[in-house]
């Protein structure tokens, strides 16, 4: 079963209905959390974890960064987005920088194909020690990976919707 | 929180409004009422009723008139909110936002730009249960607007029922229409729901279509 850890300030919020429900609908089968209640023990009875993005004007989850050690360790495959994205890039060390990014726009992969993304945040990460840069905007770092941790800042729940399913299964 | 609403007397706006209610404080209603009848952004038919409306659920109405021009009805939009913010010291919107990213990156826009919070408690719903659970929690909505092949004139002030689900449903895997209206295919008006104090009730009303584009517009309607 994969974890979703919801991200929003609140838990059980209504900001959960657009950035947890859709991920959640998406994979099926699935167990929510919020940031606050995230143990260990939970990410490794789980097969992975998706960190899910909040509201643009939340940014509550920057100060629970710490709570996000297991990330350093576990095997698990984590998909972060948005602001998830943002707290694993954190936590290995990849600066949070402010940079504004609303609406559909274009990224480009490093295989050289562009793609169609929804995005939604008013911060960016810098690339952390150890990943690899996997596509970009013509703002800013848009997706990269360390072996099982990958980091996008857009939203795959909305316009790359088998992109999530893709990653765990 | 306090929350307003962006409501247009639809079922995707009132369905949002009792979602957001179930969670934070709404303290009022906006409305934004468009000249232009083919506007991009906003709901039109018998947007008029939003004040009936708001007085049914017995909530606030902040009403602003907009000439429904693309780019100035986001202007519009901008000062309607600032004026919600004002009058009620309001610190998000809610909207009814289901998939359009053109709509709602606007919506998130301008709220971003007032430090406001942004709710779409409905974004990617499967649209099919979203009309199941307007009928699960008792809402009475009516088609008020069809603008798509191949909905007919007799798709105007129909009533939404588990068979008119079934029908959309059918027409989506037919002509590939989106079955709760989120390309503009239909519009609808919420009569009745857990939040109406008092239902509408429609006193006059008449039909005008033509070529799969018809309204049901209600020249009379009051609280039962």
């Amino acid at each position: 079963m994969i974890l979703v850890v919801d991200l929003c300030a609140k838990k059980d919020s209504l900001a959960a209905e657009e950035f947890v429900r859709p991920v959640v609908e998406l994979l099926g089968e699935s167990c929510v959390v919020h940031m606050t209640e995230v143990t260990e023990q939970l990410v490794e009875q789980s097969e992975g974890v998706v960190l899910c993005g909040v509201q643009l004007q939340d940014f509550d989850y920057l100060d629970h960064v710490d709570r996000f050690a297991w990330l350093k360790t576990t095997t698990k495959r984590v998909l972060g987005i948005c602001a998830g994205a943002q707290v694993i890039a954190k936590v290995f060390g990849g600066n949070i920088v402010q940079q504004q990014e609303i609406g559909v726009l274009e990224v480009l992969w490093k295989d050289g194909k562009t793609e169609q993304v929804y995005t939604l945040h008013n911060n960016a990460f810098r690339c952390p020690k150890g990943f690899i840069v996997r596509a970009k905007s013509e703002q800013c770092i848009h997706a990269v990976q360390k072996k099982t941790l990958m980091c996008v800042l857009f939203h795959p729940e909305v316009l790359n919707k088998e992109m999530v399913k893709r990653y765990f299964y | 929180m306090k929350l307003g609403v962006l409501f247009s007397g639809g079922k995707d706006s009132t369905l949002a409004l009792l979602k957001a209610r179930e969670k934070e404080e709404v303290v009022c209603l906006i409305s934004l009422i468009s000249q232009n009848k083919e506007s991009y952004m906003f709901h039109t038919p018998n947007i008029h009723l939003a004040e009936l409306q708001a007085k049914a659920i017995g909530l606030p109405l902040v009403s602003f008139p907009t000439s429904g021009v693309k780019e100035d009805e986001l202007k519009d939009l901008q000062q309607a909110i600032l004026l919600a913010k004002q009058r009620y010291q309001i610190e998000g919107i809610v909207t009814g936002a289901l998939a359009s990213c053109y709509q709602a990156s606007r919506i998130q826009n301008i709220c971003n730009q007032l430090k406001l919070f942004c709710f779409n408690p409905l974004w990617q719903r499967d649209q099919i249960s979203v009309l199941r659970e307007l009928l699960e929690r008792k809402f009475r909505v009516v088609i008020v607007g069809v603008f798509a092949y191949p909905f007919g004139e007799e798709w105007l002030g129909r009533e939404l029922t588990p068979q008119v689900v079934d029908e959309l449903e059918a027409l989506q895997e037919q002509y590939h229409i989106n079955p709760a209206g989120e390309g503009g295919e239909i519009e609808t008006m919420v009569m009745d729901s857990p939040l109406h104090q008092r239902p509408i009730v429609v006193k006059k009303s008449r039909t005008a279509y033509l070529n799969y584009a018809g309204i049901y517009h209600i020249e009379e309607a009051v609280l039962g």
